[in-house]
Order: structure tokens, then C-alpha cells, then sequence
């Protein structure tokens, strides 16, 4: 542990080039030489680095981990620098360049920017079948910064309580970054979207940013600007299951929601959805799964929904409505 | 004589005497015969000629002395014969293997030609080793006579010695201090974290290692509860019928499922039968691994395959029974031979369902064709009637013009449908 951890203690700040911003911007705001930035970033003296390029600052050390895996269900692995694949378990730390993946089937909740003595973090929930690499993540104080690339699948930055902490996400065509959280970044095929679920987020591509506020989302294919923000579907009402009835027959049903193509059910076993158990994507209400797997003895189950609108963004997720497990059902 | 003797053998026996020793297996307290020949030298004038005799002397001992009742017969040169009986002890002062050494004391009589004398006699008597009952007995004695007369006597004889035969119990071992106090009793438990309830007047779960801190003897014959997470439990009465270790069987891992089915379903695992809901659910646990759930009624007999974890709830959704259509010849309310195999599959499958059939027809000839749909209905019940179905069970409605696109050509049909098939879904 103590090697694995002094391992870590070179996790760097960072900042996101936005538009209007020059390196001598970003150089004198943070007190960093200009030369200096160039030669971190290894960037030449004539190189004009585009909106949206995240640059790593010097100096702001920590002896912490990147992250720490907060919760898995199902399977997925971490892949620490210079080591093989081990399984993703929640005891475990992970420093600066791990890549973490999860399993179809399988969701984790990452903790970045965790710092000693401080209840504020930044928590990442990927979806199954996602895989992301760590690129920085530092806490000092009271401020937080991260940055994670994602390169397949979904991961949702949880909506921050409080604090500053900055959450960046880039895939392979876009660059998404928030200081509130609350945002959904997920890699398509040829393209990328960003969800603003329940704050503000920059996007980037190609040299131009897009401003998302709550509620809305864009598209970012390769090697272009992002499209212009669409507004996300409500989410439906959960009806079926309450906390009033049972869940003896697995029949989850909701209220329609207008022009939805589709919904994504969420089981998670805490009401924050930072421990995913089962997300399904589903044609309509009511939703009845042949099989269903959920686990009991996490004390309490929750269910949400959220609407696919049909260019495929996804809205933001219902309130959450407790599931009864049937008498009979546990130890 | 013989209760005396048994009485005398059984003081004896309580108090065995140690001048016997020598002879691995003596015979314990024992009587001892002695015959004797012997010789005096008179120490005085008075003491008269030299003599010789003959002796015999029963001994019986009390405690660590042996006392003798002694008869002699001897005579002197002169030749003067006479007669002494005394009464001595034997005081043992030195013994061992190689035999022993007692002092002698004796009072008694003796009676020469002229007239009885007292006589009084000291000495010492040596017992050599012996065989288990017989040995050397010599005696060196010095005896007064009265008037001055004194006298040395010595004598050489046999012992016998009779008595009850002991042998000699092994040395006892003891392994521990018969004073400590006794040791705590030996129920050992794994795991150690497991827990024991101990009933009135205790009424209280202890740690099983804590039952070493109590009195041993309150809890002999207690009959306790132990318990632990993650094992099966087990009551245990604890006895004193020596060491006990009792390692609790570890639990499986169970799981819970929940069937998914329509009322009048049976759902079996195996040979278990369980019951289901009105709502058509079946709950139950099972352990950790596959499992094959098998839901028979409405006509159909399925296996449903799943995987149980502990920790988990796993439901599984039993297919929808499917309604049965079977078709007829044109005008024919009969039912076709070919169809009767099906039928019959079908009532073995039938579980606790409720069946209705409807007769359907063509809309031309309608009345015509509505009879024959009817007739063919009632041949349908009769057939499921007659294949094990309960009459009860079965219900024909009336007959029915079927949907334009169900017919596809056919001048008519019968449909044997579950009522529950129409299935009860979550509110």
C-alpha cells in the first residue's frame, strides 16, 4: 500500500481551454511560465492548442489516489500503469492512468478528487460495458479537478453537493467539463454526447464550445463542432413498483411520456444511484422482464426512469421510487 | 469358625502387615504355622542340662506385631522330659528382600517332672525369604525359669503361612493434583465466534469460549443452543462422558426465487412441490447454484433453467399458456382421431386451470355453421372430459364468429383456452 500510494504523488491539476483563452492566459492566471506549460503539455512554440485542450499544470501534487471504486455490481477490471488487469473491487485505489472497465451487465461508481479530512468528491457512475482511462484527478482544499477519458460506453459525473470540483470527460470527439456535475457523457459510434441532467456543461470539438444548460444535450461527432443543443424528454413517473405494493411480479410500469422512443429503467440500491444493481433500456411501459436478479440484502432497492428522444439523447432521471421486496424474499 | 475366620481374615486384610515382605505375592495378613526343632544350654547351675525338642507356634498378626501361641516338648540329657507353652510377640525391626529381623517377648509356663515353672523368654527370630508360603524361621532366645534357672534356646523351623491372596494393585498414576480444582468442561466450539444459549436459571447467550469460566457442574446434563452466522445450529447436552468438539456445519448460501406463473400453475423443483399465490407468484429459497423450475398447467409443462446466488432474488416469468385451436372437417362436429393425442397432452398439463371453448365459425351459412361450431365445442369438452380433465373444469361458451384473419381459409375451428392465460398482471 505504502508503495502503491507514493506511487500517486504526481497527480496534477489541469484546465480546459475555452474559447477566447490563450496559453498566456491560462499561463499568467496560473503563475506557470509559459515554456514551461508548452514543454508539460509538450506542446512546440508554434503549436495553437484548440479549444477544448485540457492542459496539465504543474505543481499541485497530492499524495492521494486518482480514485477509489466506490461500489461494483457485476464484473469489471483495472488496469493500473505498467500492471495487468486485476478485477475492479471496492477496495481498491487507483493512481493516475489506470483504466478502468466494466463488464456488460456490470456498473461501478468512481470517487475522484477524493482528499484527506474532506467529505466533498466528484463521483463518476459508469454504465456496463464502459471502459475509461484516469488522466488526473487532484483535491487541495477545497478544490477538486479531474479528468477521465472515456472510450466506450456511458458514465454519468454525479451532480457535486457542494465545492468547486471540476469534472472533465473526454472521449474520442469531444470534450465535456463541469464544475457543477450532473452531466452524462456517452461514446457512440463516430460521435459523442453530453447530457446536461442537472447543471451547466462545456463542450468542445473541433475548436468550437457549446454551452448546455440543465436540461439539454448535444452531439459531438469526430472531427466536428458540437450540434446545437437539443432539449432532453422529461422523465416518466414511475407507477409500478411502490413502496405500497410489493414487487412480486416483475412488471415496472411509468407514465408515457410524449414523443419517447424509448426509456432506460435503473435499479440501484441506494437512493443516490452512485450503486447501480441493473439499467435496461426498454421500448415502452409496462416493462416485464422474463428474468430478473436483484439483490436483497442491501437493506433497500430503488427504481428510476429516464426517456430516449429519437436521435437517441437521454433525458434526466426520474425521482427515484422505492422497490418492497416480497415477503418471503431474503435470508 | 468359619464367620470368625472370615472376620479375622477381613480385619487382617484392612491391615496388612509389612514383615512379609520379600515375596512378590505373599499371601496378605497372613496366619503362620511354625514347626521347630530347638536346643537350650543351661547359663546356670540352676539352669539345668543341656536339652533338646520339638515346638510348634500358631502367630496371628495385629498391626505390625505378630503374636504366638507357642507349645514345646523337650527333654535333657538326664534324660528329664518337660512341657512349655508361652505366649511372645514378634516386633519385625529390620525387613527386606533378603528377609526379616524381629525382637521377641514371651510369657508362659513350663512344666518339668518336679513341678510347673514360670518362664519368661526374650530374643530375636529371623525370617528368611521365602516362597509365597512357606520359609526359614530360625529364633535366638535367652529364657528365664524361675529360681535362678536361666537358659539359652535356639531353634530352626518352618513357617507356613496361610491366609488370603492379594495381589498387589499397580502403582496408581495420577496426572494432575487431586486437590486442584477439576478442569472446565471440554466442549470445544468452532467457530470461535459462535454463541451458546444456556436455559433456566441461566437464560443467557454466552460465548461458547466463556463455558470454561463456569462451574463445570452446573452445566453437566444442560442441554444448550449454539448458534453462529453462516452455520447451521445445533443443540448440544453437555455431559461429563469426557472431551467433545463441536464444530458447527457451515450453512449453504441460499438465495431466493420467485416464479412467476398463473394461478391453477403447479411449480415444482424436483420432487417439492410449492404452492402459489392467487397472483400466480411462487416464493421460495433455495441454495446457491443452478436451479430448474418446473411450471405445469393451462396445457403447457415448462422447465425454466436459473442461477441462484445467496444474497440474490432471482425471478423467473413462466411463458404464457397458449390457447389450443384445433380444426375440423367441413360440417364434421366430430373430433378428428389425429387431434386426440394433443388433447391428451394437453390434460396432462392442465394443472389447476379453468378452461373455456369456443366454437368458431365461417360467416356464411351462419346459423348452419354456428350449430356445427357448437356441436364441435361440446365434442371438444366431452374429449378433455374423457382424457382426465375435471368437468368442473371445463366451460363451453357460446360459439363465436372468429376474427376475418384468423380463419386463413378454414371453414371453422375450436379453441381450448386457460382462463388464467389472461394473465394477472402487477396494478
Amino acid at each position: 500500500m505504502i508503495l502503491l500510494w507514493a506511487g500517486l504523488a504526481h497527480a496534477l491539476d489541469h484546465h480546459v481551454l475555452h474559447e477566447g483563452e490563450t496559453l498566456l492566459d491560462v499561463a499568467q492566471a496560473e503563475g506557470v511560465p509559459v515554456g514551461a506549460l508548452r514543454a508539460l503539455n509538450r506542446l512546440a512554440a508554434k503549436d495553437l492548442p484548440p479549444v477544448g485542450t485540457v492542459l496539465l499544470l504543474p505543481g499541485a501534487e497530492s499524495s492521494e489516489p486518482a480514485a477509489i471504486v466506490l461500489s461494483v455490481s457485476g464484473t469489471g477490471t483495472a488496469t493500473l500503469p505498467g500492471e495487468a488487469a486485476v478485477p475492479l473491487s471496492t477496495t481498491r485505489a487507483l493512481p493516475v492512468g489506470t483504466l478502468v472497465c466494466t463488464d456488460p451487465g456490470g456498473h461501478a461508481t468512481l470517487r475522484l478528487a477524493t482528499a484527506p479530512h474532506s467529505h466533498e468528491h466528484d463521483d463518476v457512475t459508469m454504465l456496463g460495458g464502459t471502459c475509461l482511462t484516469l488522466d488526473a484527478s487532484w483535491a487541495r482544499d477545497e478544490r477538486r479537478a479531474s479528468v477521465v477519458s472515456v472510450r466506450r460506453g456511458s458514465i454519468a459525473v454525479l451532480a457535486a453537493a457542494e465545492g468547486t470540483g471540476a469534472v472533465t470527460v473526454r472521449t474520442g470527439a469531444s470534450v465535456s467539463t463541469s464544475t457543477t456535475g450532473g452531466f452524462r457523457v456517452t461514446v457512440e459510434e463516430g460521435a459523442s454526447r453530453t447530457e446536461a441532467l442537472d447543471g451547466p456543461v462545456e463542450v468542445m470539438g473541433a475548436g468550437a464550445q457549446v454551452s448546455l444548460t440543465e436540461g439539454t444535450a448535444t452531439r459531438v461527432r469526430d472531427g466536428e463542432a458540437p450540434a446545437a443543443p437539443v432539449a432532453l424528454l422529461a422523465a416518466g413517473a414511475p407507477r409500478y413498483p411502490n413502496e405500497k405494493t410489493q414487487l412480486r411480479r416483475p412488471d415496472f410500469a411509468w407514465a408515457p411520456v410524449d414523443r419517447a422512443l424509448g426509456y432506460r429503467v435503473e435499479i440501484a440500491s441506494t437512493p443516490d444511484f452512485t450503486t447501480i444493481v441493473l439499467a435496461e433500456d426498454v421500448g415502452s411501459s409496462p416493462w416485464r422482464p422474463e428474468t430478473l436478479f436483484l439483490p436483497f440484502d442491501e437493506g433497500a432497492l430503488w427504481w428510476r426512469i429516464s426517456s430516449f428522444d429519437r436521435t437517441g439523447f437521454l433525458g434526466a432521471p426520474s425521482v427515484p421510487a422505492r422497490i418492497v421486496l416480497p415477503v418471503g424474499v431474503g435470508p | 469358625m468359619t464367620s470368625l475366620s472370615s472376620f479375622l481374615l477381613a480385619t487382617l486384610c484392612a491391615s496388612a502387615p509389612a514383615h512379609a515382605a520379600g515375596a512378590a505375592h505373599a499371601p496378605e495378613s497372613a496366619v503362620v504355622l511354625v514347626a521347630r526343632v530347638d536346643g537350650s544350654v543351661g547359663l546356670s547351675a540352676a539352669g539345668g542340662a543341656p536339652a533338646a525338642g520339638l515346638g510348634v507356634s500358631a502367630g496371628l498378626p495385629f498391626g505390625a506385631v505378630q503374636l504366638n501361641a507357642d507349645l514345646g516338648l523337650g527333654a535333657d540329657l538326664a534324660p528329664t522330659p518337660r512341657i512349655t507353652a508361652l505366649l511372645d510377640a514378634h516386633l519385625p525391626i529390620v525387613s527386606g528382600a533378603k528377609g526379616a529381623l524381629s525382637l521377641t517377648a514371651g510369657l508362659g509356663t513350663g512344666w518339668w517332672v518336679d513341678a510347673p515353672r514360670p518362664l519368661a523368654r526374650v530374643g530375636v527370630a529371623y525370617d528368611g525369604p521365602a516362597p509365597a508360603d512357606r520359609g526359614l524361621r530360625a529364633s535366638l532366645a535367652w529364657q528365664y525359669g524361675g529360681g535362678g534357672a536361666g537358659a539359652v534356646i535356639a531353634g530352626v523351623g518352618v513357617a507356613w503361612r496361610a491366609g488370603p491372596r492379594v495381589a498387589r494393585p499397580a502403582s496408581l498414576v495420577t496426572e494432575r493434583d487431586p486437590t486442584a480444582p477439576p478442569p472446565p468442561l471440554p466442549l470445544l466450539v468452532t467457530p470461535a465466534e459462535a454463541m451458546v444459549w444456556l436455559p433456566h436459571p441461566v437464560c443467557e447467550w454466552v460465548p461458547a469460549s466463556s463455558l470454561g469460566d463456569r462451574d463445570p457442574a452446573s452445566l453437566l446434563g444442560v442441554t444448550v443452543q449454539v448458534r453462529a452466522p453462516g452455520y447451521l445450529p445445533a443443540d448440544v447436552t453437555l455431559d461429563a462422558a469426557g472431551g467433545r468438539v463441536l464444530s458447527l456445519t457451515p450453512a449453504p448460501a441460499y438465495g431466493s426465487v420467485v416464479v412467476v406463473a398463473f394461478p391453477g400453475d403447479r411449480v415444482r423443483i424436483g420432487a417439492s412441490v410449492f404452492p402459489i399465490a392467487p397472483d400466480g407468484t411462487a416464493v421460495f429459497s433455495a441454495p446457491e447454484g443452478p436451479v430448474a423450475v418446473e411450471v405445469v398447467g393451462g396445457g403447457r409443462s415448462v422447465v425454466i433453467d436459473g442461477a441462484v446466488a445467496a444474497g440474490y432474488a432471482l425471478w423467473l416469468r413462466a411463458p404464457v399458456p397458449a390457447p389450443l385451436t384445433l380444426s375440423f372437417p367441413v360440417g364434421s362436429a366430430e373430433v378428428p382421431a389425429d387431434v386426440l393425442p394433443a388433447l391428451r397432452a394437453y390434460v396432462a398439463a392442465l394443472g389447476d386451470h379453468q378452461l373455456r371453448i369456443v366454437g368458431a365459425y365461417a360467416s356464411e351459412e351462419a346459423e348452419a355453421n354456428r350449430r356445427v361450431a357448437s356441436a364441435r365445442a361440446e365434442a371438444v369438452a366431452a374429449a378433455l372430459v374423457a382424457a382426465g380433465a375435471p368437468a368442473g373444469a371445463v366451460k363451453v361458451l357460446s360459439s363465436t364468429k372468429p376474427p376475418k384473419d384468423a380463419l386463413e381459409g378454414a371453414h371453422g375451428y375450436v379453441r381450448v383456452e386457460s382462463l388464467s392465460a389472461s394473465a394477472p398482471e402487477a396494478p
